[in-house]
């Protein structure tokens, strides 16, 4: 019997076996045919806002690809220096800062992945919305709204970084489909951004139940960034005003609110990287993780101490006795007056850091190498239930990708180029008197330095120093906020300012002394070596870096 | 003349041929006549005078043998015969029953009672020799002279008292064709590579223990309990194996018990591990120096936060800005600090023996290695019990089982973040290892900020893994018929981990941790393989033929569970658990699962021993293919011919064995994921949720793209050729094998690494690449005859292996190296491209140092040459020195492998010798990015005191500087290195008891012995450890990324006391 018994499992099993038994299905994870439902759809929208802060995969290196800019904005502009621990700390960022860089760097590669894969998920999001039938129409033409704005800021970021680049929509599917070049022009890229905004613009509501989400004036007022950079001047006006006209918008009455997480969702954020902590993500990767390397030292925070800001940088906050900019470059003195605005965006020696204590040049980490100022503008206390005090050193505080005092400057600018100068200083003369509300103060309730700044009196009438006058207020109002090196190269002047700098800091700052920015090419990064060698020849180098 | 019976302990037994290795078991030694049985001491009263025996000692073909050894057993007391076999005795009269035992090297030993004879005649059988071994094939067995794929047998007595935690590192330099790599981390796995590299992803063999295939690792496997260890290598061999055979087979069988008298046995040995060969770095007086120095070189006036802002450097007596850290002026030397000296362990208990009807084997053991780092160390209890039964005259149950427990506590190594070795190499010497009030001291200002590794170590003591594993099978197996033997196995291999990781909340210099945290890990993987065959075997005259068929199914399924708790109250051990802890907790958890069914045949004949022929086919159905290509077929055929058994041949006295060997055959590798057909989408939380509605402290689900499925995949296929000669003289007192063989791997699966506008999924496996690995393997040995008071033997192998890359896909001509910044600092080390081979070191040439102005002009165009900088080469010669002008650096795989054993024994006295070496291979030695460059404010090696000065132009490293102005962190020849090394692995020295002694403790046999390891290695590598391999972690492109230094454990080296001993 046994035999026999045996013999029928042995012939069983030799015949066939079950056909179910090789049919296994993903495990904790969906497969595409699981996504037709709301929630799945929505989660897939959710994810494409995700890559704001440039966090892409598990790694902690979002500072190679930060959704501030901090390196491609500002430690690579006359504003900072890379900071760190000498050299060769983030040695590629050294390389950018110095202009020796080379396609291989993973600040280089790996931003313009982040965007990539921002416009990657909004594609599929878009084509699921578009492929659901279960969502309403007026919701669908809302999500579709904030899809585009994504991936038109995706393109924006990727544009200004690296100038040439492949455009891919939500039509492709196939990874061959992937193997395009990146030959459109600047005109057809920036009409394509354009449409991604103007629907956006069209599709989203004045207001957003979840703040965390765009609404038509993120839209309106990225229009008008894209019109300064494509020098269409009327149109930047005109957003700039619809954004106002909107009644939805002002600026902030504090300068520092705009920095202060507990003020987030003010009235001047327009379109914002929302960062949260202690919310279950492991590692608290979800707070502002592409800054962490901005701590600044000292016995309250880790000895990160990136984005160090240049002493050009905090010389240009110094004031004439008339409250306005001191253009002459010398170094602060104890004695200078200098604009309030320098102790919110740099911590100087001596004075008040935050709620903490006095910032003291011991808290640099290589001043030898970088001097002894530290970033301060989007450093939260350490004492506040906003920053998270352990690795990895993240705050709650969001990024403003624009906000208001941007478009208003914006608009400045344009008011100077189609010859509206006094309206241009209106406009600046609103930035200045708010900058005048909020002063650093000491631990005993004083002002921490000699704080003068006061509005243009005196009418404008020469187009040049109008128009230097709006750099210089678009410069000292944004510092550090990741802007500062796209102006230059929109402005047309990267290369006069930055050899200029490059002259005037390597006496001090040892590291420029090869420094040289050359001009025609270092106004744009390369494309990542590795997606030339992955192009399959589709993908033309930039100029200057083969 | 008195000859002193040869020692015929299998510890020392010689191994006549390695071509098809010998496996001598354990129970061969265990079932072993013991040489001077106590009953034999029985002194009888002397009624029979003392008288002459004489005789002749011929073979069973009536050949004379001479050098017979003859011992008279229970004495001392023996001979040898003549040149004509004959021999003369005088046998004492105290001798009660004389026994005369004869026995000859590659014969059958045999017993003659004496009785009242005075002259004998003796026919001595030839024994089972090497030839006759049993060989393991896939799923049956073969006599090794039968064999007609290359098998590598491990010779298991040379390794026997190695003192390895995973057996797979026994193979180290022990057969051709398997190169075995470790670190020294206790406890830790070896990477194995069975005739080189094969796949861009997992190359690890296929395992298969007492019939039950695994992936999970063999470290939880007691090497006490194997009776051999053989390495399929060609495709003969393999393909029975099939759709995960592709990387090499490692069949592995336990001890099992053999009817007769219950043995028991104890072996064990104790024994301390250390470090050595420490790296050279610079004093706290030569740091500041070269810190001053480097920033007068950049133009700086030198200022330093504790060197002071003077001429020169000043040492300070406390580290600013902690009163409390006094500076250690002397230097701390990081390394001693963290290694130390700790000790192995090894105790081993068996008990076997069986009746007619039962046979059992029981061994319990327990293995503890501390680490030479501080606060680490590996401990197993490991309990295997194998039984069998014949329940009916026809049928046979039984059992293999192994249950081991495992804790461990390991350190991160070979990482450039949190590498705990990386950042001895970092911290600077002035940093004192404790402070003032007895806390751990860290870094300060202006001393970079690597962590202290002490503190790293001390804070992770208690952070174990433990591991249960569950690993074995039952079955049942009955003669239906004569000869026709049907037989059902079901095996299980269970493993359940966990692992509790508590950080606590720390004050280290200018580092710390303010908020401590728990992370708790729970895994489980279980495995089901069912296996029925039916095997058939029988002679027709001289035709031999033998069968199998049967079926497999396998189903393997996991579960992992995570969960993190932050802000304990205390630190202590005792309250590092969930509950314990006040701040925000989270978890996460997921799962997957594959199955296989197989069935399978092969089939043998043989002509009358002389034409030998084999054919194998699997055909597998995996879950992870597609259901269009759910199935596959692996064929293969071989042929042998043993030209020593033609007639033409077999006069050739001197002739024992000469066989030629070919195969041909395929198999493949599924190791590509478990749903790689699959479009998935998945969260991940640190990616794709994000704050939607604006809260700072709450997140909203994302679901991203995470792979994209190919519905076309298939299994990569091995198409290997191998073929073979096996030579054997002097009754294989000397013998020598070669192999050659040709692998080709295709349909490679490679995800063809798609432009960033693809996102950052996983984009499809295809199957595009084919790679090829081309070799030739030797093995040779000799034996010196046993019959003498002193016996030596040698054996070597050694293989030599091309790997080439011929195809990544349609106009798919690179791979890039494994980038990332914890380790590799955003540098490409590496790439894989059509005509090279895997994974080669990709960088520019370092040509020197430009001298004066006047070579920095006439040189090509080149960001940042000046005086004392590196000289690129422009390799192109289009006069700019750029992207293009890097080249091949070096290579990760050698080109030669080898090990050579030696052995000889003198009376009691035995010794072994192994050396194992490779050579043609490269490191990169990534330590230097920081330790060589004053860049950074780390600590240096001594290496940099000879930096470019005017006054020496011959330097290897340019000017000391503050400023990477000319990018010498690239990848350049620099940091490559020659990896090649000659290594002393171990050395022996065992003396074996004599019976008359051990007799009073009822030991048969009782061996103690001293061993050392890693005594010397002959290496122009500067690291610490030229034994580096694969970074130590399971990406699935791990392969890209080899042979890279980054602080790699380096093998301690041992002294150790053991003992063998046999009841």
């Amino acid at each position: 019997m046994k035999n026999k018994v045996l013999l029928l499992a042995l012939a069983t099993s030799l015949a066939s076996c079950n056909k179910d038994f090789l049919d296994e299905q993903p495990q904790a994870s969906l497969s595409s045919t699981d996504l037709n439902n709301l929630a799945a759809v929505e989660a897939l929208i959710t994810a494409a806002y995700a890559p704001l802060g440039g966090q892409i995969d598990d790694a902690n290196n979002a500072f190679n690809s930060p959704g501030t800019n901090w390196t491609f904005g500002d430690v690579v502009s006359d504003d900072a220096y890379k900071g760190g621990g000498g050299v060769g700390d983030q040695n590629g960022m050294h390389l950018m800062e110095i202009f020796l860089t080379n396609p291989n760097i993973i600040d280089v590669e790996r931003k313009w992945r982040a965007c990539y894969e921002g416009i990657a998920r909004a594609n599929r999001a878009i084509r699921a919305v578009n492929e659901f039938a279960g969502m309403s129409d007026d919701l669908k033409k809302i999500r579709l709204g904030e899809l585009h704005l994504l991936r038109g800021h995706y393109y924006f970021d990727l544009k200004k970084i690296y100038n040439r680049i492949p455009w891919v929509d939500e039509t492709a599917r196939d990874v061959t489909e992937y193997d395009i070049p990146n030959n459109l022009s600047d005109a057809q890229l920036w009409k394509n951004i354009e449409n991604d905004f103007l629907l956006a613009q069209t599709n989203l509501p004045a207001k957003q139940t979840d703040l965390g989400r765009v609404s038509k004036g993120a839209a309106t007022a990225y229009l008008a960034k894209l019109y300064a950079y494509t020098k269409d001047y009327p149109n930047v006006i005109a957003a700039a005003d619809a954004v106002l006209a909107s009644g939805l918008y002002r600026l902030n009455d504090n300068y520092h609110d705009n920095f202060d997480p507990s003020k987030e969702h003010g009235p001047e954020s327009l379109f914002a990287i929302e960062r949260s902590i202690r919310d279950g993500t492991p590692s608290n990767y979800r707070g502002s993780l592409d800054e962490r390397l901005l701590n600044p030292g000292g016995p309250y925070y880790p000895v990160y101490g990136f984005d160090m800001p240049s002493q050009d940088l905090v010389n240009a906050f110094k004031t004439t006795t008339a409250g306005l900019p001191q253009t002459d470059k010398s170094d602060v003195g104890a004695a200078d007056s200098v604009d309030p605005r320098l102790d919110h965006a740099v911590a100087r020696p001596g004075i008040q850091f935050l709620d903490l204590a006095p910032y003291a040049a011991t808290w640099a980490r290589d001043a030898g190498t970088y001097g002894v100022f530290s970033f301060k503008k989007r450093m939260v206390s350490s004492r506040s239930t906003f920053y998270l005090n352990q690795f990895p050193w993240v705050s709650a505080l969001n990024y403003d990708i624009i906000r208001l005092a941007d478009v208003l400057l914006l608009k400045a600018e344009a008011q100077v180029e189609t010859g509206n100068l006094e309206g241009a200083r209106a406009t600046v003369n609103q930035i200045r008197r708010r900058a005048n509300n909020d002063k650093v103060l000491s631990a005993t309730g004083t002002p921490a330095a000699t704080y003068n700044v006061a509005e243009y009196t005196a009418p404008w009438t020469d187009p040049e120093t109008a128009r230097q006058a709006v750099r210089t207020e678009r410069r000292l109002e944004l510092a550090l906020e990741g802007h500062r090196f796209f102006d230059l190269v929109r402005w047309g002047i990267a290369d006069q300012v930055m050899n200029d700098h490059f002259n005037r800091e390597k006496s001090r700052r040892t590291f420029m002394s090869t420094a040289r920015f050359i001009k025609g090419t270092h106004e744009y990064w390369p494309i990542p070596q590795s997606q030339l060698n992955l192009s399959k020849g589709q993908l033309t180098q930039n100029p200057g870096y083969n | 003349m008195q000859h002193r019976l040869p020692k015929r302990s299998g510890y020392r037994r010689p191994y006549y041929l390695t071509g098809v290795a010998l496996a001598l078991s354990w129970t061969t030694l265990a079932t072993a006549k013991p040489l001077f049985p106590a009953h034999a001491h029985v002194v009888r009263p002397a009624t029979v005078v003392a008288r002459a025996i004489q005789g002749q000692v011929k073979d069973t073909n009536g050949q004379t043998l001479p050098g017979v050894s003859i011992s008279l057993k229970g004495t001392t007391q023996g001979t040898v015969t003549d040149a004509t076999g004959a021999f003369q005795l005088t046998i004492p009269d105290e001798v009660g029953q004389p026994t005369l035992v004869f026995s000859f090297i590659g014969y059958e030993s045999q017993e003659v009672q004496v009785g009242n004879q005075t002259t004998l005649a003796v026919t001595l059988r030839e024994s089972a020799t090497a030839l006759e071994q049993v060989v393991v094939v896939g799923y049956t067995t073969q006599e090794a002279k039968d064999v007609t794929g290359a098998v590598g047998v491990l010779p298991l007595d040379r390794v026997r008292n190695f003192p390895v935690a995973s057996p797979e590192k026994l193979l180290q330099g022990q057969v051709a064709g398997v190169q075995v790599s470790t670190d020294g981390a206790p406890g830790g796995n070896a990477v194995v590579r069975v005739r080189g590299l094969g796949t861009l992803g997992d190359s690890d063999p296929l395992y298969i223990i007492d019939g039950v295939p695994t992936k999970n690792g063999i470290n939880q496997l007691n090497p006490n309990d194997i009776e051999s260890m053989q390495v399929l290598k060609d495709a003969s061999s393999t393909a029975i194996y099939g759709a995960r055979a592709s990387n090499g087979v490692v069949v592995i069988t336990t001890r099992q018990g053999k009817s007769g008298k219950t043995q028991l046995s104890f072996d064990s040995y104790y024994g301390l591990q250390s470090v050595y060969n420490l790296p050279s770095m610079v004093s706290p007086t030569q740091l500041a120096q070269v810190e001053f120095d480097a920033q007068r070189n950049s133009g700086q006036t030198p200022t330093h936060p504790q060197y002071g802002n003077g001429a020169q450097p000043v040492l300070p007596e406390f580290l600013q800005r902690n009163p409390d850290v006094r500076a250690n002026v002397a230097g701390t030397n990081w390394f001693k600090t963290i290694f130390r000296t700790a000790p192995i362990q090894n105790y081993s208990l068996g008990l076997s023996g069986g009746s007619e009807t039962s046979r059992h084997a029981i061994n319990l053991t327990y293995f503890g290695q501390d680490g030479i780092l501080d606060y680490t160390g590996f401990k197993r209890v490991s309990l295997r019990v194998n039984t069998e039964y014949t329940v009916l005259k026809r049928l046979k149950v039984g059992e293999n089982f192994t249950a081991s427990y495992a804790r461990s506590v390991q350190a991160g190594s070979n990482a450039v973040n949190g590498g705990i070795i990386y950042d001895a190499y970092r911290l600077p010497s002035i940093v004192p290892v404790r402070d003032e009030n007895g806390n751990f001291a860290g870094p300060a200002a202006g001393l970079g900020d690597a962590g202290n590794p002490l503190r790293a170590l001390y804070n992770n003591r208690d952070n174990a893994s433990r591991n249960l594993r569950a690993l074995g099978n039952a079955y049942a197996e009955l003669e239906v018929l004569d000869n026709l033997f049907v037989r059902s196995s079901i095996g299980i291999d269970y493993l359940s981990s966990n692992f509790r990781g508590f950080s606590p909340s720390y004050t280290e210099g200018i580092a710390n941790n303010p908020t401590s945290n728990l992370n708790v890990n729970n895994a489980y993987t279980i495995n089901w393989t069912w296996t029925n065959i039916a095997r058939y075997s029988r002679d027709f005259g001289k035709h031999s033929l033998a069968a199998v068929v049967g079926t497999e199914a396998i189903q393997n399924t996991n579960e992992g569970f995570a969960a993190y708790r932050e802000n304990f109250l205390i630190n202590d051990p005792n309250f590092r658990y969930l509950d314990a802890g006040q701040g925000l907790q989270t978890n996460s958890g997921t799962g997957s699962a594959w199955a296989l069914f197989s069935q399978f045949g092969r089939l043998d004949y043989n002509f009358a021993g002389k034409y030998l022929a084999s054919a194998s086919v699997r055909r597998d159905g995996s879950s992870r293919f597609p259901s269009n290509n759910r199935y596959a077929v692996f064929p293969a055929f071989s042929a042998g011919w043993r030209m020593s058994e033609e007639t033409f041949l077999k006069e050739v006295n001197w002739l024992s064995n000469l066989k030629l060997r070919a195969s041909w055959g395929q198999s493949g590798n599924q190791e590509i994921g478990n749903y790689p057909a699959f479009d998935i989408y998945g969260i991940s939380p640190t990616n794709t949720n994000y704050p939607i509605t604006g809260s700072n402290g709450t997140v909203q689900t994302g679901y991203a793209a995470r792979a994209i499925g190919n519905p076309n995949l298939k299994w990569e296929t091995s198409t290997q050729t191998d073929i073979g000669l096996d030579f054997g003289v002097l009754r294989n007192q000397l013998s020598f094998s070669v192999d050659f063989f040709d692998k080709v791997t295709k349909d490679v699966l490679v995800r063809i690494p798609r432009p960033a506008l693809a996102g950052e999924v996983l984009v499809p496996y295809e199957n595009a690449g084919r790679i090829r690995n081309r070799g030739l393997e030797f093995q040779a040995s000799y034996q010196s005859n046993a019959a003498k008071d002193f016996t030596w033997g040698v054996s070597a192998n050694a293989s030599v292996i091309r790997n080439k890359v011929l195809s990544l896909g349609e106009g798919n001509l690179s791979i890039p190296g494994y980038v990332s910044n914890n380790l590799t600092r955003g540098l490409s080390l590496s790439r894989t491209e059509v005509g090279k081979p895997v994974a080669y070191f990709y960088g520019y040439v370092v040509d020197g140092i430009f001298q004066n102005q006047a070579e920095v002009d006439a040189a090509p165009a080149q960001r940042g040459k000046a005086i004392g900088r590196w000289r690129y080469q422009d390799l192109n010669g289009d006069g700019t020195v750029n992207e293009q002008d890097q080249q091949q650096i070096g290579k990760p795989q050698p080109d030669l492998t080898y090990g050579i054993n030696l052995n000889a024994a003198y009376k009691n006295l035995d010794l072994s010798l192994f050396i194992q070496g490779v050579q043609g291979i490269d490191i990169y030695n990534f330590s230097k990015y920081n330790t060589d460059f004053a860049f950074d404010a780390f600590n240096k090696n001594t290496r940099i005191l000879d930096s470019w000065t005017p006054e020496n132009p011959g330097a290897s490293l340019p000017q000391l500087s503050k400023t990477n102005s000319n990018d010498e962190l690239r990848p350049s020849t620099y940091f490559v290195e020659n990896g090649s090394y000659a290594r002393l692995k171990n050395i022996q020295l065992g003396y074996t008891i004599p019976v008359a002694w051990t007799s009073a403790i009822r030991a048969s046999s009782v061996r103690v012995y001293v061993q050392a390891q890693n005594l010397f290695t002959i290496t122009k590598y500067t690291g610490m450890d030229p034994e580096v391999n694969l970074q130590n972690y399971s990406a699935v492109d791990r392969n890209l990324d080899q042979n890279v230094d980054r602080g790699y454990y380096p093998q301690p080296r041992a002294v150790l006391f053991g003992i063998n001993a046999r009841f």
